[in-house]
């Protein structure tokens, strides 16, 4: 049986592979719509990992916003700008200048300095506990088959004014959209 | 199911896409004859020559139609939790919910009777 739960954690591993590797090819990659799809790849690995952790609803809505929505913002944004040209200049000029690849770096090495901090200075008992999950039945056992309508309960009981302000938000950024696309095509 | 049957479904899954992927290319790399040429490495369009970059500059039309998209796409995955919970509850409060709902999508189809009355929903039309 210990082979078998060691097994279990494979594609948790799996999928961090694929994360890591969507995330470099696109960082990489000097061929930005290229790029672009390397990206789905990132978040869809991404929406893996939540539906690992049982957590449904926020799987599909990364699935839906980021894999989806998000990535066909940016093909569309890069191809409506046509950077071509500038790609490739942009690739020579970043891996040319030594100390903006040292910049970078740093600022990566602190990043990940401060989230592992942060990761590590939690006191995860404590919250095991309070969330009232056991050290290795983790977080599966709590989330029952309602956890979506359970979401729903909360954002029209508790939430109902942010729940109806998202709407507003949204309706705000379709005005705006049409205004400024109509401001460019009269140019 | 037991979380080790799913690991080993998923062990065997990657492993037989692995080995079939990498037979199907070393079997090429070994029988295939690799001549290439600019002729022939070129689009196919129909026998015609091709006149340019694949990489053009696209209209802004499609960047609307873009973020009209992951406008309702989000009221999608707003609703669903709501659609979801609708099941749940007692004959009684169901009137409730959809009324809170109802609020939700109207706000939205005011925008959306906005976008059609600016012509961006036409694609022929220029938003005016």
């Amino acid at each position: 049986m210990e082979f078998l739960e060691s097994l279990s954690s494979i594609p948790f591993y799996v999928l961090s592979v694929i994360t890591v590797l969507c995330s470099l090819g696109m960082i990489l990659n000097p061929n930005l719509v290229r790029a672009g799809f390397t990206l789905i790849g990132a978040f869809a690995s991404i929406s893996g990992f939540y539906f690992l952790l049982s957590a449904n609803f926020v799987a599909v809505s990364q699935v839906l916003i980021y894999a989806v929505g998000i990535v066909l913002v940016i093909v569309f944004a890069v191809m409506l700008c046509s950077l071509k040209d500038e790609a490739s200049k942009l690739q020579e000029y970043v891996f040319a200048s030594r100390s903006k690849t040292v910049f970078a770096l740093v600022i990566s090495a602190l990043t990940f300095s401060l989230l592992s901090f942060v990761i590590q200075s939690q006191d995860w008992e404590t919250i095991t506990k309070l969330t009232g999950a056991t050290k290795y039945a983790s977080v599966i056992d709590m989330v029952d088959e309602k956890y979506t309508s359970q979401i729903g309960y909360l954002m029209l009981n508790k939430y109902l004014l942010p729940f109806e302000l998202i709407s507003i938000l949204l309706l705000v950024v379709l005005v705006g959209v049409i205004i400024l696309s109509k401001k460019n095509i009269s140019k | 199911m037991e979380i080790g049957q799913i690991g080993i479904i998923s062990v065997v899954a990657i492993l037989n896409g692995l080995v079939l992927l990498g037979l199907s290319i070393a079997i090429q790399r070994i029988f295939g004859i690799y001549n290439p040429g600019t002729v022939k490495n070129d689009t196919y369009e129909c026998g015609m020559k091709s006149e340019m970059e694949s990489q053009v500059q696209f209209d802004i039309k499609y960047y609307l139609f873009a973020i009209l998209f992951i406008i309702f796409d989000v009221e999608f995955v707003f609703l669903m939790p709501w659609a979801n919970l609708f099941n749940f509850m007692e004959a009684g409060t169901r009137g409730f919910i959809i009324m809170e709902a109802f609020a939700f999508v109207a706000i939205l189809l005011v925008g959306l009777f906005y976008a059609y009355k600016k012509g961006a929903i036409d694609w022929n039309q220029e938003p005016a």
